[in-house]
Parts: C-alpha cells; sequence; structure tokens
C-alpha cells in the first residue's frame, strides 16, 4: 500500500493542474457563451422585422392589383358598352341609308349614297375591339400571376418563424447554461427550462413551382379514395 | 345552389390570395377567419358550405379544425379543402385520415384551386 503514495501524489498533482487548465478555459467558454447569447435576441428581433416589412410590402402591391383588377374591368365595361352602341349607330345607318336609295332617282345622288354604303361596309370595328379587349384580358391574366407570385411571401415567412423561434430556443437554453456558470448546478437547477415552444409554422415550407410535391399529394389522394370507395 | 366559402389562414396575404382567386374563378360568396376556432365561429353564423383552410394556425390549427367539422353533425358533410405548405406523404395521409376532401400543396394556381374545388363538389354530390 505505501508504494502506492508517490503515484498517488503524482496523480493528485495531475489533477490540481488539469484544474488551473479548466478553469480559465471553461471561464474563456462562459464568456463566448455570454458574448454570443447578447447577439441572439437582436437577431430574432431582426427577423420578425423583416417579416413584418415583407407583409406589409405584400399588402401593399396587393391593393394595388385589387386597384388595377377593379379599374381593367371597368374599362373592360366601357370598351364594351361603347362596341355595342357603335354597332347599333352601325346597323342605324344601313338602314337609314337603305332608305335613302330607294327615294333617290338622280343616278349622281345615288352613286354619292353607294359610296358612303360601301365605306360604312369596309370600315369594321369589331377586329379593332376584340384586340383591346384581348390585350385588357391578357394584362389580368398577368396581374393575377403577381398575385398568386406573392405567395412567396406567406412561405418565406413561415420559414423565417420558424428559425426566429429556434434562435429564441437557443438563447434560452445559453442563458440557462450561463446561469449554471455563475450560480453552480445545484442552485441555478431552480430555474427549469420552460419547454420550448410549439411551432406553429411550416419551416419546411418551400416556394416551388414543381409540381411533385402536388402530384405527389394527387396520388395519396387519389389512392385513399379509392381505398375508402369514394 | 350558391356557393358560400370560408377562407381559413392566419396569413392575411395568403387569405388575400385565395380570395383573390375565388373571385378570378367567379365565386362571389366569401368569409374569412385567421384560425379554427374564428372559423368555427363563422361556421355558426354564416352559412358556409365550403371550406378552404390551412394546416399551420395559431389556437386551432386546421388539422384540428377538420376533425371538430368531422366529429359535429352539422358539418360532418362540409367539403373541406386544405390548402398548405405541407408536402410530406406522412402530412397528406395524416390530412386524409382527419377527412378532408382534397389536399393543395401551396404555391398554388388560381387552375389548380379550380380544378380541386370542382373535383370536391363532384364527390360530394356524389356521396349524397
Amino acid at each position: 500500500m505505501s508504494s502506492d503514495y508517490p503515484n498517488n501524489a503524482a496523480i493528485m498533482k495531475d489533477v490540481l493542474q488539469l484544474l488551473r487548465e479548466i478553469v480559465p478555459l471553461l471561464e474563456s467558454v462562459r464568456r463566448s457563451i455570454q458574448e454570443s447569447a447578447k447577439h441572439i435576441p437582436n437577431a430574432s428581433e431582426q427577423l420578425s422585422k423583416v417579416s413584418k416589412a415583407t407583409e406589409s410590402a405584400t399588402v401593399e402591391i396587393l391593393d394595388v392589383i385589387d386597384a388595377l383588377s377593379m379599374q381593367f374591368s371597368k374599362a373592360q365595361e366601357h370598351i364594351q358598352k361603347f362596341q355595342q352602341e357603335l354597332a347599333t349607330l352601325h346597323t342605324n345607318l344601313f338602314n337609314n341609308i337603305t332608305a335613302v336609295k330607294a327615294g333617290i332617282t338622280d343616278s349622281e345622288a345615288l352613286s354619292h349614297i353607294e359610296t358612303i354604303e360601301q365605306l360604312l361596309q369596309s370600315y369594321s370595328t369589331e377586329k379593332f375591339f376584340d384586340g383591346l379587349l384581348s390585350l385588357l384580358e391578357s394584362s389580368k391574366q398577368q396581374y393575377t400571376s403577381i398575385a398568386m407570385a406573392l405567395q412567396v411571401q406567406d412561405i418565406t415567412n413561415q420559414q423565417l418563424v420558424g428559425i426566429s423561434q429556434i434562435i429564441d430556443t437557443v438563447y434560452q437554453y445559453l442563458s440557462t447554461a450561463l446561469n449554471r456558470f455563475d450560480h453552480g448546478v445545484e442552485e441555478s437547477s431552480i430555474t427549469n427550462l420552460e419547454d420550448p415552444k410549439e411551432i406553429v409554422v411550416d419551416i419546411n415550407a418551400q416556394y416551388t413551382k414543381s409540381p411533385e410535391r402536388q402530384m405527389t399529394a394527387d396520388e395519396i389522394v387519389r389512392q385513399w379514395q379509392q381505398e375508402n370507395g369514394k | 345552389m350558391d356557393m358560400k366559402f370560408l377562407v381559413v389562414d392566419d396569413s392575411l396575404t395568403m387569405r388575400r390570395i385565395v380570395i383573390n382567386a375565388l373571385k378570378t374563378l367567379g365565386y362571389e360568396g366569401i368569409v374569412e377567419a385567421s384560425d379554427g376556432k374564428e372559423a368555427i365561429a363563422k361556421l355558426m353564423t354564416e352559412g358556409v358550405n365550403f371550406v378552404i383552410t390551412d394546416w399551420n394556425m395559431p389556437e386551432m390549427n386546421g388539422l384540428e379544425l377538420t376533425k371538430w367539422l368531422r366529429s359535429n353533425p352539422q358539418f360532418e358533410n362540409i367539403p373541406i379543402l386544405m390548402v398548405t405548405t405541407r408536402g410530406n406523404k406522412d402530412d397528406v395521409i395524416e390530412a386524409m385520415k382527419a377527412r378532408v376532401n382534397n389536399y393543395i400543396v401551396k404555391p398554388f394556381t388560381p387552375q389548380g384551386l379550380k380544378e380541386k374545388i370542382e373535383q370536391v363538389m363532384k364527390s360530394v354530390s356524389v356521396d349524397n
């Protein structure tokens, strides 16, 4: 037994040396955690600001699109009404020309009237109005596409909120770790970690135009309906 | 039958996008709610006959809303279309088990929405 004493002393010496080295190391870890933790609330707040700003900008764009939609619909209505009025006027003119022609005996006057009739027949506004209405319709489809593309705001917002909640949870854990450094495990165990907040967003949300995910969903729905006799 | 839709989503922009798409498709009767609880309140008073709901929402999510509706005799057959970012197989299966009528993965198109509404209406009329 007595021969073990020098060994024990050496071990004790090593342990003391280790402790001497660990204490500053732990202090350095503590400072590092403290420094990192200081920036976390700011990061979370920044994400929240980005989220609010993009939502607000998206709502503004949707407002403009709504206003455009109303103006385009009104323009379409006016054009269609004008087109109808012009068609009625055209018919009335023809009827009157036919009536006038029937009462004319002078060949020169008749020739003038027939020229007017031919001019009216050759001038069709239908193509012009159809082109204009089709242009308006195509513009409507384009701004509908813009509105649909704004789904990106909701999808990216879910990712931002999800990341923000993860950052908050990490901050909570780091704060507890710091508390343990400062007050010891026993004392700090009174302040238990709260359960992480429930994430009510889809952090895996994706903005993709690939039809793959919808096709997979459709296949599952189809199978489900088949199996359940729907 | 005049259709009255209830659009349930906690995102204001998403509700507006769905409502705009419905209007583009010619549907005018539309009410909205920002979560499942508000949706139930609207269902009680608004005479809704078609629900379009998101999944992830605070208070009461779309899946909980679906389960609540299916367990309530007044709404057990109301058409429910889930429109969500959750596109995993397990999510779709879970939604189908909760008895949604169909499922759209965001981002969606007005045409996609139209097809799904028509499919749901067709399946509901067959069932009845």
